[in-house]
């Protein structure tokens, strides 16, 4: 079954580094964990991460693709379908057409929802993709830094433009844990973030710790209850 | 032909709607909907993306089919060679080989001039990358034999491209020469091969053949049961002897070692021929078009002429080091060596 009208879920923020496809994958697994079926579309077409923390295998069954299965979420990433993504150059329109194929021609099965790991910067990869969505909704996640606030202050501007739901910001790397003791300490004052999340009238839905692999924990858990329980912010 | 410099300023965007639609204006092939650069066919997944490192080239969906456009390399973007080139092409997809239609434009050209570059379009076939089994080897041979066939009887047009090892070895040596020294790399070893040009040196009483002139696993598709699905990439065709071909294929099935992506090489060359796989291949080749005496007395030229170029490139592009290159010299003991067995 191809991707049909399933949620869509995007995880955006406009600055590189700050976990966007760290928290794509978490937010799938405590999904998933919660029974709902998953699809995860990196559609970081250069740079993507998804192949990473989700490891598998891409195929072709005639001439549809198979998305990587992890467990039970599906993922499709150019990760998997290029030894060095980074080299690839890409228009307009041929990110179109992967998209297309990626979203209309690969067997995703039935999803309760898909999440969207975009690309840094709220550019022309969005806007396309945008172009297959009726709806999606997206959070936002961002570190504290002056430069990540900047550039999610204009992620959000950019999604409201295209219409789509902006469901809440997802402090990242806001503290460090400590692997003994469990004591949080704070990486920085988040004072800034959070006036600019009252400033763009979003909630900050989590604050997750500074890890290098798949967001996952209490604070991310508490992210997909909020989803699954509140389906209007997919449907909006 | 010989690999030069890619030129700055070359470069041509096949990747929009625009730039395909203005080529595909010159055909009647319909209109231009969309462009793919990853290709999903027969479970097969190709990314076009990823084999562009000479040309580029993308797959046009258009209001009566899909279409693999290709912009022809730099260095053999002349009008006579891309009509030699593709008339070759043409000439062997009629005659049954395994070999994508090349499309005429509504003007009967095999090829479309567009912003200073040169186009071709051609049918889609997609077959699955050389995974090394036997049954592949055979089968490119015997793709290749008839592939002769076909040339040594067809009508081409009569200004044809001609090449010589020789000439073609020489041209790789000075092109390395000069990369060595644009990064200051010292090696004696071009000036030991120069030394050693007679060896590659052929009969000029040859027959000659229309050859095409990159016959390499990767212009290769296969399908499943190891057969050829298509046979790719004519850009290199000239008129030589057909050892060409044969000298290239033996190098390129049997004595290369290749990094895993897509053509590129191995760092380390290795200094052998695979006696097993080049047996096999020659065998297949001779069971459909047998080689005359003079021609097996000179297929060593052609394999070290072939060696040296591949692995010059290889330098050239970037794959092998330097300080490797010194190896380069000792070919020549290793062809006289496996000719002992094979030949």
């Amino acid at each position: 079954m191809f991707y049909s009208d399933a949620p869509v879920l995007l995880v955006s923020g406009g600055k590189g580094g700050v976990g966007k496809s760290s928290v794509s994958a978490g937010i799938a697994n405590a999904l998933c964990a919660k029974g709902f079926r998953m699809g995860v579309l990196d559609a970081d077409l250069t740079g993507p991460s998804q192949s990473v923390l989700f490891p598998g295998e891409m195929r072709a069954e005639g001439s549809l693709l198979v998305p990587a299965a992890c467990g039970n979420i599906s993922v499709c990433s150019m990760g998997y379908l290029s030894e060095d993504p980074s080299a690839l150059v890409w228009s307009e329109d041929a990110a179109r057409s992967l998209f297309e194929r990626f979203l209309f021609k690969t067997e995703w099965g039935r999803l309760d929802v898909l999440v969207v790991d975009l690309p840094p910067t709220s550019g022309m990869t969005t806007r396309v993709l945008m172009e297959f969505f009726e709806r999606a909704s997206t959070v936002f996640v961002t570190t504290e830094s002056q430069l990540a606030l900047a550039d999610c202050r204009r992620d959000v501007t950019f999604h409201r433009k295209l219409e789509n739901n902006a469901v809440g910001i997802i402090h990242n790397m806001a503290y460090h844990e400590c692997g003994a003791c469990g004591a949080r300490q704070p990486i920085g004052a988040s004072d800034e973030l959070d006036a600019f999340a009252r400033d763009a009238g979003l909630p900050v839905l989590a604050r997750l710790p500074y890890c290098d692999t798949i967001a996952d924990g209490e604070a991310l858990a508490e992210v997909a209850s909020c989803i699954a329980e509140r389906k209007e912010f997919l449907h909006a | 032909m010989s690999v030069q410099r890619r030129p700055k300023g070359s470069y041509f965007d096949l990747l929009t709607v625009d730039g395909c639609s203005r080529v595909f204006s010159a055909y009647d092939l319909g209109d231009v909907l969309a462009i793919e650069s990853l290709i999903v066919e027969n479970s097969v997944i190709v990314n076009l993306l990823e084999r562009s490192e000479t040309s580029r080239k993308t797959v046009v969906r258009t209001t009566t089919g899909s279409y693999f456009l290709k912009q022809v390399p730099w260095y053999c973007a002349e009008p006579a060679l891309v009509e030699f080139s593709a008339s070759f092409a043409s000439a062997c997809a009629a005659e049954g080989l395994p070999v994508p239609v090349v499309h005429r434009t509504r003007e009967g050209a095999l090829f479309a001039e567009h912003d200073g570059g040169l186009f071709t379009v051609s049918d889609l076939a997609v077959g699955m990358v050389y995974s090394g089994s036997a049954r592949e080897v055979a089968a490119s041979a015997n793709v290749l034999a008839r592939m002769h066939q076909v040339g040594a009887s067809c009508d081409l047009p009569a200004e044809r491209p001609t090449t010589t090892t020789r000439w073609i070895a020489e041209e790789h040596i000075e092109l390395a020469r000069r990369i060595s020294k644009e990064r200051g790399e010292s090696t004696p070893v071009f000036d030991a091969l120069c030394g050693m040009l007679d060896t590659v040196e052929c009969p000029s009483a040859l027959q000659q053949y229309p050859v095409h002139g990159d016959f390499i696993p990767w212009n290769i598709a296969y399908n499943a049961d190891g057969s050829v699905a298509a046979l790719y990439d004519f850009d290199n065709a000239s008129m030589d002897s057909r050892l060409h071909d044969v000298g290239e294929a033996l190098v390129a099935w049997a004595a290369l070692d290749f990094s895993g992506k897509h053509a590129g090489l191995a760092a380390d060359i290795r200094g052998s021929i695979d006696e097993s796989v080049s047996a096999q291949f020659l065998q297949a080749y001779e069971q459909v078009a047998p080689l005359a005496a003079e021609e097996r007395e000179a297929l060593c030229s052609h394999v070290l002429g072939a060696w040296w170029e591949a692995l010059l490139l290889g330098y050239v592009k970037g794959e092998i080091p330097c300080s490797e290159l010194r190896k380069l010299a000792e070919l020549p003991a290793a062809v006289e060596e496996w000719s002992k067995h094979v030949l």
